[in-house]
């Protein structure tokens, strides 16, 4: 249903292709190319080796190939991004949905909580969490990269909330005797479907370039493991002499972050007209 | 006979605005076992926010009176916890509402909201439930029910969805049904069926029922007694066929007179002059007198009380003491 929704819209047609093809390159990366993405092949021979046939995206300093790098970083930060939202929309949507069913007093004081934690910068919290660690692991990074973004997914899901609620629905199931949490499960829940779809989608091109930035910064994910933040970050001093380096897994974030915001504006228009 | 529900002194108030507004301000009503109460007037005569009261399910801000009793089984519901209070809604008193369209929940089958329903209150598994709700449809009249138990609101027609509403609220056999304004939003002719569809349920079910409607014509068929509210209050109350034949409140009077008839030519219907006052500034002394065409000097000063102005009928108006300035 979603993906007829999408149909209408050329842009989110387009996104939705860039989406798919990363999903199967991620997916398929080692059919679809035969290195291994750390793999140093050969040091003294294979060194900044521009794009060529055997090549398509040139090697870095350490001679790995670049494609196999960039592939295999689709999939570690389509899997850090997809996980991590997925875990702070259940957060965001479990806070939002108990403060908007909950009302009165317990319910605002559980938004001026996700209001102060929302007054931090994203990147200056995730900057001095990760400082604390040493060598995150993955579930590490996805677990704080999900724990910091919950909040403005419960603001969105508790206006939502409080609008469903003055719905007539909702009072003829009050009327019935379901209890508050009956009808938050039953009844709004599902009528939370669309904005939440739209909201994750969008978060996922952002934890993709927050994934990035943190890598880039040498916070995020650790070397070996390929990243395409880590691999700008590398790239970055030899941009006059081997620009590819840096900018194929640039062009892959650019296109992933391009990916999704399309996506997630198409299905914004296509769920909620409102906004069209 | 013992009342089944006895309503006193009922008094809610919102709040908007900084300003405090008396929706409704001192309705006293009984209702019998098994008897249907029609409660009629005009539009923003507090009706609606009177039937919500009686289960407490106002907005947030609005505020039921102190003094406001409602007595259902021993138990004021105007106070009663809202744990015991929701044990109440739906299993004994239940209520259905003007619009279909809007009090169906858009995203779920009409099987799963009766579903849900049932098992608000009955312990009863999955597929028992799945059953139950598919001899509920049939009840009330619904073609194939098998089959409509997996529709969509939106599949279903303005009067099958009030079928619905009526399905889900009789599931538990309450012993009290609040009908707000239930045929309003249908057309004419389903309207009737709808109308027929209660009326036979009530009896089979034994019923009471509270029916709520600005069309006399709707409560007339219907109601074994009336109630007219004007202003938030209760101005008249008596047997169906007393307020409809020998009414005594000019309000009732002139409510009756501006209804269209079938038997009389067409000539241009009267109406009331003026409007509904607004809840936020009723006026002084009777809240009708600006419109009533009796009105005297004290009218305007006092508020009436609700008297009896005959065996089992009550009035709130000063005719009751003063009946000589009616003839002029």
């Amino acid at each position: 249903m979603l993906i007829d929704l999408l149909r209408a819209s050329r842009r989110a047609r387009f996104g939705l292709g860039l989406l798919v093809v990363l999903c199967v390159v991620a997916v398929f990366a080692p059919l679809v190319t035969s290195y291994d993405p750390s793999d140093q092949i050969d040091l003294a021979t294979r060194q900044l080796l521009a794009p060529s046939l055997t090549h398509p995206f040139g090697t870095d300093f350490f001679s790995r190939d670049l494609l196999t790098r960039v592939l295999h970083g689709a999939r570690i930060s389509l899997s850090v991004a997809i996980l991590s939202v997925l875990l702070s929309v259940i957060l965001g949507t479990a806070v939002g949905l108990t403060a908007g069913s909950v009302g009165g007093a317990a319910g605002a004081a559980l938004m001026r909580l996700v209001d102060t934690a929302l007054a931090v910068p994203r990147l200056f919290l995730l900057i001095v969490v990760l400082a604390l660690w040493r060598d995150v692991a993955l579930f590490g990074l996805i677990a704080i990269l999900g724990l910091t973004s919950w909040f403005h997914i419960a603001r969105i899901v508790r206006a939502e909330v409080l609008s469903l609620r003055a719905r007539e629905f909702v009072v003829a199931s009050r009327a019935l005797g379901l209890t508050t949490r009956r009808i938050a499960i039953r009844h709004l829940l599902p009528n939370l479907a669309a904005p939440i779809i739209v909201t994750a989608t969008l978060g996922v091109g952002q934890i993709v370039l927050i994934e990035a930035g943190l890598s880039y910064l040498g916070i995020g994910v650790s070397p070996p493991t390929p990243s395409w933040g880590a691999m700008i970050a590398e790239g970055q001093t030899l941009l006059a002499t081997a620009w590819w380096v840096a900018a194929f897994p640039g062009l892959a974030i650019v296109l992933t972050v391009v990916g999704f915001s399309l996506v997630g504006d198409g299905l914004r228009d296509a769920l909620d007209p409102r906004t069209r | 006979m013992n009342p089944l529900l006895q309503v006193r002194d009922l008094t809610t108030t919102f709040m908007s605005a900084g300003q405090t507004v008396r929706a409704v301000d001192g309705v006293s009503f009984d209702l019998l076992p098994g008897e249907t109460l029609g409660l009629v007037g005009e539009s923003g005569c507090g009706k609606s926010v009177t039937a919500l009261s009686l289960l407490r399910l106002l907005d947030d801000n609005g505020r039921i009176g102190a003094a406001s009793r409602i007595e259902y089984d021993g138990a004021n519901l105007a106070t009663l916890p809202e744990k015991a209070l929701r044990r109440i809604r739906g299993a004994e008193i239940a209520m259905i509402f003007q619009e279909p369209t809007t009090s169906l929940n858009p995203v779920l089958t009409v099987g799963l909201q009766i579903v849900e329903a049932l098992r608000a209150h009955r312990d009863v598994s999955r597929k028992a439930a799945r059953v139950r709700t598919i001899e509920l449809l049939d009840v009330v009249g619904i073609p194939d029910p098998a089959a409509r138990i997996n529709a969509y609101p939106h599949e279903l027609s303005g009067g099958m969805q009030q079928r619905v509403m009526i399905a889900m609220a009789l599931s538990c056999e309450p012993k009290i049904l609040i009908a707000d304004e239930p045929t309003t939003a249908l057309d004419v002719t389903v309207q009737a069926q709808i109308l027929d569809l209660l009326a036979a349920l009530k009896r089979e079910l034994g019923m009471a029922m509270i029916l709520i409607s600005h069309d006399l014509g709707v409560v007339a068929g219907l109601a074994d007694r009336i109630a007219v509210m004007y202003g938030g209050q209760l101005v008249e109350l008596a047997a169906a066929a007393t307020v409809l034949s020998k009414p005594q409140h000019p309000y009732t009077i002139l409510l009756l007179e501006s209804a269209p008839r079938l038997e009389q030519p067409m000539t241009r219907l009267p109406v009331i002059p003026g409007a509904v006052p607004k809840a936020t500034a009723w006026p002084s002394g009777c809240r009708f007198h600006p419109r009533c065409p009796v009105a005297w000097d004290r009218c305007e000063r006092e508020m009436p009380n609700v008297a009896s102005a005959a065996p089992g009928h009550d009035m709130r108006c000063w005719l009751i003491d003063e009946p000589e300035r009616r003839s002029r």
